[in-house]
């Protein structure tokens, strides 16, 4: 896996008005879009849902393949949706019969209903990742969180940990192939051999990943004290993540055109 | 602490600086009785065989060593003392050798701006800073690029802008070019030369290159912890025994150089590369 391969999170670098768009109002906006899908009671709710998403997709200027990439990763769940609606013992009336199991039609726009719910949810996350950058989207995490500090939830410190840990995925990532490279060389088998044999080859090379690990989170943590890193107290932040007021309509005209769509349709 | 407190005199000083690891001083110590001062303007290179305690200098620069005795002082300041530790370090910014054990940042722009936004600085002051600090290390352009996409010798770059968007008045590079390759060891030797000589900053360069003794104002050999050696390169660099004891080794061109010299040629001793033994020879 060379370097440049390696992609953290799917995020697609172009510019667009929903890359643009602050994340925090991004994320409403998903939550809003969820709320909606949740509240739309028959399938012209839905196709209102779809046309706002595929209006979305083309604002953003991902491929629509990127988008519905995610779709994959829950195939087996909609299918599991599909099948356990429109499935019936025995029933009155079938579409299709295989043996006592018939596909029942009622049953399958039940189904559908739910199935095309969880695709319009997913695909609407994907976009989310797909047009905002791991950074900003730690950013917003830790905006959320903020307000729950006084409870003792160490926003900042969480938000930092999640930068260092995707900012040292690919080094990782990296790191790991130079070390199988080099057990190979040695004459290790990683990839072949019965599954106990290749568990006891990769053995080695978790050690090596592991200790490497700890030896850089120790470095890592002199550079950064050297630095003056001491905690979330009295840090401010460079980047102007700021809600603009662009971000603000965008976020309160969306979410309440959302939430009536998903109570009116 | 009596001694040198509240005295403003500039600089990094070391004051019969002794540092053991093992508590109580038992074991023994991995430097002894260090005195000498980094001054601003000055790039002063420290060298040594492995272990003779070039590190442990370094980490006594800033506050993450506390000397077991002697006096440390940054421009007057106490480095132990806590209420000054943030202020400290901002004041010796550190770089250290592995490129990727230092960068914190997701994107380049975003490691440079990690130093300023510890420290509380307003976000505009920051932007103005992290560009400077890129323009400074010739990566301007970069701000966007993900820190593993760079080779080592940028990414040692990227570290020395880091360090420099903290706007320090001392810069401590702990081997900064010992994983890189020749050309990312020239250009981050170039830069530690215009921190130093254009910029003004006070530079400690350790470094087991003796073309990087070469370019340096002064310079110091550790051996075993004891500072053996304290001054001009030139002198240093005309002792073969000295340079033995400091783990250095005389390059072919130095070889030649010094040929040349017994033959009547007039070649400084700093001219250890070959483009400046044609320069020396060419005039
Ligand atoms: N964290 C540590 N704990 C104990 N001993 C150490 C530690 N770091 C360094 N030393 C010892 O201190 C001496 C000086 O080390 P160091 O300053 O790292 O040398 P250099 O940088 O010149 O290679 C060595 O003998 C080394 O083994
Ligand atoms: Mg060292």
């Amino acid at each position: 896996m060379s370097p440049a391969r390696i992609a953290i999170g799917q995020y697609v670098p172009v510019d667009s008005p929903v890359h643009r768009l602050n994340a925090l109002a991004k994320m409403g906006l998903v939550a809003a879009f969820t709320a909606a899908l949740f509240l739309v009671h028959g399938f012209a709710g839905l196709a209102a849902a779809g046309a706002v998403l595929v209006a979305a997709i083309a604002l953003s200027r991902v491929p629509a393949a990127a988008a519905a990439r995610g779709v994959s990763a829950v195939a087996v769940i909609v299918a599991f949706t599909l099948l356990a609606n429109g499935l019936r013992w025995r029933p009155a009336t079938a579409l299709v019969r295989v043996g006592p199991l018939a596909l029942d039609a009622a049953g399958l726009r039940t189904g559908s209903f739910f199935a095309l719910r969880i695709l319009l949810l997913v695909i609407a996350t994907t976009l989310l990742t797909l047009t905002t950058s791991p950074v900003e989207i730690t950013e917003a995490l830790e905006r959320i969180l903020r307000p729950l500090r006084p409870l003792g939830v160490p926003a900042g410190e969480l938000a930092m940990t999640l930068t260092i840990a995707l900012r040292f995925v690919p080094t990782t990532a990296e790191e790991t192939e130079r070390i199988v490279t080099a057990q190979s060389m040695r004459g290790a088998r990683l990839d072949s051999g019965g599954p106990l044999a290749r568990v006891r080859a990769w053995v080695p090379v978790l050690i090596a990943v592991f200790f490497n690990l700890f030896r850089r989170a120790d470095d890592l943590a002199v550079a950064m004290e050297s630095r003056c890193y001491h905690g979330g107290e009295g840090r401010t932040s460079m980047r102007m993540s700021k809600m603009r007021s662009a971000d603000w309509v965008a976020l309160l005209a969306g979410a309440s055109m959302l939430i009536a769509m998903g109570l009116m349709l | 602490m009596a001694q040198g407190a509240g005295t403003a005199v500039s600089g990094v000083a070391f004051e019969d600086v002794s540092f053991s690891y093992s508590a109580g001083g038992a074991g023994r110590s991995a430097l002894c009785d260090i005195t000498l001062t980094l001054s601003s303007g000055e790039l002063l290179a420290v060298v040594g065989a492995n272990g003779s305690g070039k590190s442990t200098l370094a980490r006594l620069c800033n506050g993450l060593l506390v000397a077991s005795s002697g006096v440390v002082r940054v421009d007057g300041l106490d480095p132990a003392d806590p209420d000054l530790t943030w202020d400290v370090r901002s004041r010796v910014a550190m770089v250290f050798q592995d490129p990727d054990n230092q960068i914190v940042g997701t994107v380049v722009e975003d490691d440079v701006a990690f130093g300023p936004e510890n420290l509380g600085v307003p976000a505009d002051e920051i932007r103005r800073r992290v560009d400077a600090a890129l323009a400074a290390v010739g990566l301007a352009g970069f701000e966007r690029r993900e820190p593993h996409l760079l080779s080592d010798g940028q990414k040692q770059r990227l570290a020395m802008a880091s360090a420099l968007a903290m706007e320090p008045a001392y810069l401590v590079l702990d081997e900064p070019c010992a994983m890189l390759d020749p050309e990312g060891r020239a250009d981050v030797l170039a830069l530690a030369d215009a921190l130093a000589h254009e910029r003004g900053h006070g530079v400690l360069l350790v470094t087991h290159d003796i073309a990087d003794v070469a370019v340096a104002d002064r310079v110091a050999v550790l051996d075993r912890g004891v500072l053996s050696f304290l001054g001009d390169p030139e002198d240093l660099l005309s002792d073969d025994a000295a340079l033995t004891a400091a783990g250095l080794e005389m390059p072919s061109i130095g070889v030649l150089a010094a040929l040349l010299r017994e033959s009547g040629f007039d070649v400084p001793r700093r001219a250890l590369t070959p483009e400046a033994l044609v320069g020396a020879l060419w005039h």
